[in-house]
Order: structure tokens, then C-alpha cells, then sequence
């Protein structure tokens, strides 16, 4: 596979944690806002939200408050469930460090 | 447009928390109009509040279509059992107006009514524990210490304020059990509700459950008056304890009303 192509992946794995973690704890209708939100208030697509994790924690701040630790907890569960990585819970990581461990650990497991 | 999309615009996000507004102002006139006019109160109360406990019970149950099925998730259970106990309080209203009107039971307490509000508490509390649950790691361990100690505080003052009037009349059994079930059951769901409020303080997600809290906190405060009022033999068909129970089932409809289409 190459980088592009396993890049791809990960994003697309990134993405459907995101979903499946909001659907998990709220509903699909939190998924359906949440994404409209995104698009409409800050101008972030679906397929840019790899590249804007900063700006989630942000915004899973604003939307759910102190529950957005357990929020980016869960995606970060579900998305090292998808890549076969075990999941070490950090007090205080936020996903973007939990995203950013992962690929160091996929990276070193390559190499 | 329908009911969901019309919850979803910005603008009547607003318009129908002033009107609920409005409408808790609207019952508070009438209320203080009707302590001149017992008659009229007793039957204005009588027959506004199964009406409320409706709208509270059909607001759960849009939520719960909403939020259930192949849109479910992890909120379908705490709206299902929000949506369960909101159906035993509106028949427990029902039932409370029956024996008033049809009976010609003026004060039906304790009755079949306590057995359906009573019931209604197990499911309020699982939702409420459902819904706080998931979350439960946002409380630091201090936290939890001092939620723990407030709720004892809380509860210890919920029941001295309740048992010693209980205690001193001469109730009959089912009287007294009934009487000591509502303190002891408020401050359980208390329990839940306050810490519950810490959490979702802040995020735009949890601003239909702060009205949902509300509700609870008005229906415990009228509990608390009712069971004082009754005690004390002051308590009348249409006293300011059910306008308490009318603005908690507004508060109540309000909030699941605004669930229904979650507005991040």
C-alpha cells in the first residue's frame, strides 16, 4: 500500500470514529448536526476534519462542555480498536495527541 | 415545516423559551388571582395540570421518536426512560383529577396517583444515571468528594424538614410510608440531578437538559411544599405548591422540546 493510499486509510478510520463515537454516546442526529455545524459555522468538510483536530477539541469543548474529554477519549478508543493498536487512557491527552501517538506507533511498527 | 425543523432555526430557539416564559408568568397571574377565588382555582388547577403533564409526556415521547431506531444511540435508553416516566406522572395527574372531579375526592392523598408518581422516580433516575454516566470521568476526584458531602448536607436537610411533622400527626401507615417515600425519593433523584448540572453547565449540546433539571428541581420544590401544606393542614386544591407543578411540567416539556433537534 502506498503512503498516500495508507494515509487515506487512516484518515477515513479517523472519521468514522469520530461518527461512531458521537452516535454511540448521543445519537445520529448529534453526528447530522455536528457535521452541519462544522460545514456551515467554521467551513470544516467532512474530509477536512483529519487535518483540523485543534480546532475539534475546540469545538467538542463548546458543544459538550466537560464531556468532551470523554468524547475524544472514545474516538481515540474506537479509532485504535480500527488500526489494532492497544489503547493506553492518558489523563491528559486530547486526540490530537492520542492521533498523533498512533501514527508514531503505525510509523515505528513499519519501519 | 415540521415540529423538528422548526426546532432547529436560531430565531425560534428563543421565541419558544419566551413563550414558555410567558406562559409560566400567564399561570402565576392566575394562580394569584385564583387565592381570592378558591372555587375557580381548585378547577383551573384541576384541569391545566394533566393537560401540562401531557405536553411533558408528548415532548419525551418526539424526543424519543427522534433519537430511537436506526438514529438511535447511546441516548436512546435515557430518553426511553425519561419518556416512561413522564407517562407515570401524567397519569398520575390524571388519576389525581379523576378522583377530584368524578370521585368528588377533594384532597385523593394518599391514592392510586402517589402510586404512579412514585413509580415514575425509577425511570427519571435511570435516564438521569444513564445519561450522566458515560461522562463520569469529567469529575476529578475532589469533585466527587464534594458532590458527596453536598448531597448528604441536601438530603439531611430534605428529611429534617419532612420526617419530624410526619412524626408528630397521628398518619396512618400508608400515609406515613407515602409521605416518607416522596423526601426520600426527591433527594435520591437530587442526588443524580445536581451533579448532572455541574456537568452539563456549559456546552451547547446539554441546554435542553438544564431545562429538563429544572423541571425535577420545580417538581421536587413542589413536593417539599405540598407535603409541608398537607402536614400542616393548609394545603388546597389550586395553593401555590401546583403552580409549582405546572412550571416544572412546563419546564419539563420545554426541555424535551428542545432536545428533540440538538442545536450545537
Amino acid at each position: 500500500m502506498s503512503i498516500q493510499a495508507k494515509s487515506e486509510a487512516f484518515d477515513r478510520a479517523l472519521i468514522e470514529s469520530i461518527d461512531e463515537a458521537i452516535r454511540s454516546l448521543f445519537s445520529q442526529q448529534v453526528v447530522d448536526a455536528f457535521h452541519l455545524n462544522l460545514k456551515n459555522k467554521r467551513s470544516i468538510n467532512q474530509q477536512d476534519i483529519p487535518n483540523s483536530l485543534q480546532t475539534l477539541s475546540v469545538v467538542f469543548e463548546k458543544y459538550f462542555g466537560l464531556g468532551s474529554r470523554t468524547v475524544e477519549r472514545v474516538i481515540a478508543q474506537k479509532l485504535y480498536l480500527k488500526l489494532g493498536i492497544e489503547f493506553r487512557r492518558k489523563e491528559e491527552s486530547r486526540l490530537v495527541n492520542y492521533v498523533e501517538s498512533a501514527k508514531k506507533i503505525l510509523g515505528s511498527a513499519q519501519a | 415545516m415540521s415540529v423538528v425543523e422548526r426546532s432547529h432555526s436560531s430565531a425560534h430557539k428563543w421565541k419558544i423559551e419566551y413563550s414558555f416564559l410567558t406562559l409560566a408568568v400567564l399561570i402565576a397571574a392566575v394562580y394569584m388571582y385564583g387565592q381570592s377565588n378558591l372555587n375557580f382555582i381548585a378547577y383551573f388547577s384541576y384541569a391545566t395540570t394533566p393537560i401540562e403533564a401531557f405536553a411533558a409526556f408528548a415532548m419525551a415521547a418526539l424526543l424519543l421518536r427522534e433519537h430511537s431506531g436506526r438514529r438511535g444511540g447511546g441516548m436512546s435508553r435515557v430518553f426511553a426512560s425519561y419518556c416512561l416516566g413522564m407517562l407515570f406522572w401524567f397519569l398520575a395527574e390524571c388519576t389525581w383529577t379523576f378522583y377530584a372531579l368524578v370521585a368528588r375526592i377533594e384532597i385523593p392523598y394518599p391514592s392510586i396517583a402517589d402510586a404512579f408518581w412514585l413509580l415514575g422516580y425509577a425511570p427519571l433516575l435511570m435516564g438521569l444515571q444513564w445519561q450522566v454516566w458515560p461522562f463520569r470521568e469529567a469529575f476529578a476526584p475532589w469533585k466527587r468528594v464534594t458532590i458527596i458531602l453536598g448531597m448528604f448536607i441536601l438530603t439531611g436537610t430534605i428529611l429534617f424538614l419532612t420526617i419530624p411533622p410526619l412524626l408528630q400527626g397521628n398518619q396512618d401507615p400508608v400515609t406515613l410510608t407515602v409521605s416518607l417515600a416522596y423526601p426520600f425519593l426527591d433527594a435520591v433523584l437530587l442526588s443524580v440531578a445536581i451533579p448532572f448540572l455541574l456537568l452539563f453547565r456549559r456546552g451547547s449540546y446539554w441546554r435542553f437538559a438544564l431545562f429538563v433539571i429544572l423541571g425535577l428541581v420545580l417538581q421536587l420544590a413542589g413536593d417539599l411544599a405540598f407535603a409541608q401544606s398537607f402536614l400542616s393542614a393548609t394545603y388546597y386544591p389550586g395553593s401555590p405548591a401546583d403552580m409549582v407543578f405546572d412550571w416544572s411540567y412546563l419546564a419539563l416539556a420545554l426541555g424535551f422540546y428542545k432536545g428533540v433537534k440538538p442545536n450545537l
